[in-house]
């Protein structure tokens, strides 16, 4: 998890100041919301720990209020670090390092929540994942770079294409270990 | 697409109908089946009737009503007559057609509605006092001395068919498409129209119910611009195949047209291992190209198994090689029995009789079939058929001057072919709100007004000269797709006569009548599925039924599989008839998705068992089962509902784990519990708006309880909303609540506060959480390393510090769902897990153990504390609550404050919230009981909630009471399913009402 909307809302509280103490639950395995692999013929679906997650939102987002991290997508696109999840909104999407101080620098008024917790990434890769996605949800497009917040298997998801064959899948971390059987489970009945 | 290829070699035909190869068939591929437990030959490509077709079976069941002995009627969706129970054990489906079921190795099937057998059914006497059940008899007959007397056994008689025994174990699937153009039916048109718009660039799908592509041309061959439609449609078929921007789906159902152009599909067999897919298209045009539903006779036991469908024989005989009888007599109203007459002599199946109804049929066409020792009875109509389980011949009378002439004559024949006229299939367009008008030449409704983006083609719209329909697609303005959606069907009177291929040359063709002309019987059959007659049509009529919808409903003409397609046409006729209206005037049923059944596996899909609908797990579910928790779903929730011990039965279990809360300490995974980031320089004020409690005088770092309303005033949700900052607070939803409260909240700052500088996000999953409760909880939370301040004085009830636990960031509220000491910890999801564990093995020396959600419930219940949904409903206003002091209170505005003052929620004897206590405290209470005065029966409320209290050791309940709040101490009834009991109203709280045990 990245410090800062953590740290944000410690000083939000205004708490009383103490020297932190030895981190031992972080030096802890961590749960990861899913583990496993399903494999099928044309697709195969892995969950994507480890990604930085911030969502960011405003009354009205400025053009430039994330310039500091990336150009702004069109809607209904990603591009780079962000996604475009609504006129408002958008989450930033990081693998690897990632520097939060970086978020210091965002406009009054724009806030950010860190969902890296709390959301789970699956990674649909093969060419059955467009047949996968499309058993489950109206999006028209397909093409690399498209985002959208859909109803995905009764659920709300973002999905992200990321090329013809491999399309990532965001869902809330309560649901993840639901739809990661789910998946496999429209893989094993589909053939795929 | 798919199709069966004929084998080019030959083999032996072993059927003794079987005359030919047929189109459909592969006789090298012979297939063993069973049909009432006797066993039968036929060939891969066969369908089940056309199997039985070929050994001779001449009867496929029972009717509904009267048990007569029904045959094949159809060919395709418009059978009526042969539905079976197709397959066994779990797999087994019910009423399917005999004619769509494809025949495969060891199927097995049975007839339906007979008893003892099909051949000896001795409910036949139903038919001999068939008086007993006219039209809408379940309103006049078995009256005395009560309809529910005679129910029971009319309902064991009535219906078709056994549902399988358990659940079913194929899989289904859906698959959503967004194309150009989806064009409904594989026939000439539909063929030639997808090429024309794939041609013109646009995506196309086409779907066809066939297995195969090729429509009538299937069963009527013809010459298409000078050339054998055969080698037409194999060209039509390679480029369809070919074309990139064309998806071909054959055994495709387009079940039904949506608003907006879109269409719902049922792919049978799709892939392996799939059985159905569901299709769900958004097209941005839609074109109709179904063709037509051949039209049935009307006359005196039309129903006798061996007479069927001109158009179902025709294609028996083409596509499985198998004829429909020995000696064949043809009877209609058009040009097309007289090439049926000619292909079936080209086939070696001659026709022993024609009889048209026309007063002057097309001359060359009769002389060609007279010259093959056909006779042929122009301007004459069948009176009767005769047998029993087979047909053994016709009646026939000629016409004059509107009536017979009185000097009837008899035909033998054991199969008879009827065609009252194809009618445009037009159920689809209903379905998309197209326009109907009556065509007089047609004798049928053809497609009038369309919806833009909606467009028919060929037959489907009238239109059945296939040459002219062709031609139409191929004009070059018809190029332009836009051009094409706005088409509109033919005008009035542009077909040449209702007949397929080769109609256009021909001139003539007009429909003669379809019912033979005197009075009304029983024995003339309008809808073979359920029974109903001319007599039945006629009964309504008398009794005041002269809507066509009224007429529907009171007969049930055109209800159930039918819907319509063989029925409608001729009960409008006898309606237009019997009350003097013309045809147009009486209009037609509304036709309404699906066009034929649609199984619910396919609807379902893959929302199946535990797929059904999604199911949410804590961060610390894991955690939670090595302990052994019994997990129950709460809500979208799978979460602990206790964790019995060895030995130990689920209520010990739920009093020891509240006891425990009580006397020490127990560890609760509450983190269902919503989460909502409200921050904005206007986040006070908005939250002030939402809950009826103040959200602008809490301090930060500090708590409240609030409840939160919709416009009607009644109590949508609860919770404890904290402060961190000026412009910045956690709002805590019910467990479950938390997307729909963030909806709600979305909803008022986009729609009615935009003025309102404040964002909401959703953070509940990114957090766990570990709730602490009992007067151990501080002395173990003090265990861990923090820089929050834990002591009383700085760290109050209902509030909130955020810091670090353990280095984790940390946000730690004190509130507590117990009444007892507790402490609410927020923790980064992935370490929930880790820290539980940690506590719990720290909580061992305070006795501490894991409790769920039952022993939860328990503890505020005790303490009388509102649980939403459970303890409230759709009316519960904050007054019904005890919390009406505060919107009394409030000055400023809320969101349902206005209603709050409406009469209806002011009224004194309201449903109020009150504590109930048992008489007999060792006796269980459950919620739903209803409460009454002493002895009496009028409910006057009824117990949302009960328990019992471990501490107080003996049942307490909750509930819902009018004017309760005045009525403590007051003794009355609970009447607890078939059980009464007395008891007494009391406050909510039964333990602490004075909140001294929140402190520790």
């Amino acid at each position: 998890m990245a410090e800062l909307p953590q740290a944000q809302a410690v000083q939000d509280a205004e708490t009383p100041g103490a020297a932190a103490p030895a981190a031992r639950m972080t030096e802890l395995p961590q749960a990861q919301a899913v583990q496993g692999l399903h494999r099928g013929r044309t697709v195969q679906v892995r969950p994507l720990p480890g990604l930085t997650l911030i969502q960011v939102r405003a009354r009205a987002l400025p053009k430039d209020a994330l310039a500091a991290i990336g150009p702004d997508p069109a809607p209904l696109t990603w591009q780079g670090p962000l996604a475009w999840t609504g006129p408002n909104e958008r989450l930033i999407i990081q693998e690897g390092d990632w520097d939060a101080r970086t978020l210091e620098r965002l406009p009054p008024g724009c806030h950010a929540l860190d969902l890296s917790q709390g959301l789970a990434v699956f990674e649909l890769s093969g060419p059955g994942a467009e047949a996968l996605v499309r058993g489950e949800t109206a999006a028209a497009r397909f093409e690399p770079g498209f985002a959208a917040r859909l109803r995905f298997a009764d659920l709300a998801i973002l999905m992200l294409v990321l090329d013809a064959r491999r399309i990532r899948l965001l869902a809330e971390r309560s649901v993840a270990a639901w739809l990661f059987d789910w998946l496999g489970n429209r893989i094993q009945a589909q053939g795929l | 697409m798919r199709h069966v290829r004929a084998a080019a070699g030959t083999a032996p035909l072993s059927q003794p109908f079987r005359i030919r190869q047929g189109s459909d068939i592969d006789p090298l591929q012979p297939l063993s089946f069973a049909f009432n437990g006797r066993r039968y030959r036929g060939y891969a490509g066969d369908s089940l009737a056309s199997a039985l077709l070929a050994n001779g079976v001449r009867v496929f069941g029972r009717s509904f009503k009267r048990h007569r002995p029904r045959g094949l009627f159809a060919a395709g969706v418009e059978e009526t007559g042969a539905l079976v129970q197709l397959g066994e054990g779990i797999r087994t489906e019910p009423i399917a057609r005999a004619s769509l079921a494809p025949l495969r190795e060891g199927l097995r099937a049975r007839t339906l509605n007979h008893w003892p057998s099909l051949n000896w059914d001795l409910l036949r006497a139903l038919d001999l006092c068939a008086d007993l059940f006219p039209a809408g008899f379940y309103n006049k007959t078995f009256i005395w001395p009560s309809w529910h007397f005679y129910e029971p056994l009319i309902r064991r008689l009535a219906g078709f068919g056994r549902a399988p025994p358990g659940p079913d174990p194929d899989q289904y699937a859906h698959r959503h498409l967004s194309v150009d153009v989806l064009i409904c039916g594989g026939g000439p048109v539909g063929l030639a129209a997808a090429l024309a718009e794939a041609e013109a660039g646009q995506s196309v799908l086409i779907a066809e119910q066939d297995a195969r592509f090729g429509g009538s041309l299937l069963r009527e061959p013809a010459l298409i611009a000078g050339q054998p439609s055969d080698a037409w449609l194999a060209e039509q078929l390679q480029a369809v195949q070919r074309h990139p921007r064309i998806e071909a789906c054959a055994s495709t159902q387009v079940a039904g047209l949506h608003d907006h152009n879109s269409a719902s599909l049922v792919e049978r067999h799709p892939a392996f291992p799939l059985r159905e897919r569901w299709l769900r298209v958004r097209a941005k045009r839609i074109t109709v190209a179904t063709g037509t539903i051949e039209q049935p006779l009307v006359f005196e036991n039309n129903d006798r198994p061996g007479i069927m469908l001109l158009g179902a024989m025709q294609t028996y005989l083409r596509r499985f090689g198998v004829k429909a009888g020995e000696r064949i007599a043809l009877a209609g109203n058009h040009d097309g029995l007289y090439r049926a007459a000619l292909d079936f002599a080209e086939l070696g199946v001659p026709v022993a009789a024609l009889i048209d109804s026309r007063a002057e049929p097309n001359e060359d066409l009769a002389e060609q079939v007279r010259a093959l020792g056909t006779a042929v009875h122009p301007n004459a109509m069948i009176l009767d058929a005769r047998g029993g389980k087979a047909l053994r011949g016709v009646r026939v009378d000629c016409l004059d001057k509107g009536g017979l002439k009185g000097e009837p004559f008899a035909i033998a024949c054991d199969a008879l072919g009827v065609s009252g006229g194809p009618a445009p299939a037009v159920h689809l367009l209903c379905h998309a709100k197209a326009k109907l008008r009556y065509d007089e030449r047609l004798a049928a409704f053809a497609p009038g007004e369309l919806p833009p983006g909606l467009a028919a083609l060929g037959a489907a719209a009238g239109n059945f000269d296939l040459e002219n329909a062709l031609a139409d697609i191929a004009r070059p303005e018809a190029a332009d797709g836009e051009a094409r959606a706005a088409q509109r069907a033919p005008a009035q009177g542009s077909s040449d006569g209702p007949t397929s291929a080769a109609a256009g040359a021909s001139g003539r063709g007009l429909c003669g009548p379809r019912r033979t002309p005197g009075g009304a019987s029983k024995r003339q059959w309008v809808d073979l599925l359920h029974d109903v007659t001319l007599a039945d049509l006629d009964l309504a009529v008398a009794e005041n039924f002269r809507s066509v919808e009224h007429l529907k409903r009171y007969t049930t003409v055109g209800m159930a599989l039918d819907q319509g397609k063989t029925s409608n046409l001729n009960a409008i006729a006898r309606l237009a008839e019997t009350t003097g209206r013309p045809v147009a005037e009486v209009g037609v049923t509304t036709y309404r998705p699906p066009f034929a059944p649609v199984s619910l596996g396919v609807i379902a899909g893959g929302r199946q068992g535990r797929f059904y609908q999604p199911i949410r797990e804590s961060p610390l579910h894991a955690a939670q089962a090595r302990l052994g928790a019994h997990f129950e779903h709460y809500g979208a929730w799978l979460r602990p509902a206790c964790y019995p011990r060895a030995g130990e039965s689920e209520f010990q279990a739920i009093c020891r784990e509240a006891g425990m809360v009580r006397e020490g300490l127990g560890l609760f995974d509450n983190s269902p519990l919503g989460k909502l980031e409200v921050r904005g320089p206007d986040a006070a004020e908005f939250l002030d708006r939402v809950y009826l409690n103040n959200a602008r005088s809490l301090q930060a770092g500090r708590g409240r309880y609030g409840l939160m309303l919709n416009e009607n005033g009644v109590i949508i949700d609860d919770g404890l909303f904290f402060r961190l900052a000026d412009a910045h607070f956690l709002v805590s939803t019910t467990s479950g609540n938390a997307a729909r409260i963030h909806q709600w909240l979305e909803e008022w700052l986009q729609c009615e506060w935009t003025d309102l500088d404040v964002t909401v996000q959703n953070a509940t999953s990114a957090w766990a959480n570990v709730t602490l409760a009992g007067p151990q909880s501080r002395a173990l939370l003090a265990s861990f390393n923090t820089d929050i301040d834990l002591s009383d004085a700085a760290f109050p009830h209902q509030s909130i510090r955020a810091g670090v636990l353990e280095g984790l960031p940390a946000r730690i509220m004190r509130a507590s769902f117990s009444g007892e000491l507790g402490f609410e910890l927020n923790l980064p999801a992935n370490h929930g897990a880790a820290f539980w564990d940690e506590a719990l093995a720290r909580g061992e020396r305070f006795g501490a153990a894991p409790y769920g959600v039952e022993a939860a419930m328990s503890l505020r219940i005790e303490k009388g504390y509102l649980h939403i949904g459970t303890d409230t409903d759709g009316t519960t206003t904050p007054d019904d609550a005890g919390w009406g002091h505060l919107a009394a209170a409030k000055q400023t505005h809320f969101i349902g404050k206005r209603s709050l003052a409406r009469s209806a929620n002011r009224r004194p004897d309201r449903l109020q919230f009150v504590g109930i206590r048992p008489l007999d405290e060792q006796l269980p209470l459950h919620a739903g009981g209803h409460l009454t005065a002493p002895g009496e029966s009028c409910s006057q409320g009824y117990v949302t909630s009960a328990c019992y209290s471990p501490s107080l050791g003996r049942w307490i309940a909750l509930g819902l009471l009018r004017r309760g709040r005045e009525r403590h101490g007051e003794t009355l009834d609970i009447f607890d399913g078939s059980e009464r009991r007395r008891g007494w109203v009391a406050a909510p709280a039964a333990l602490d009402p004075e909140g001294k045990r929140l402190h520790g």
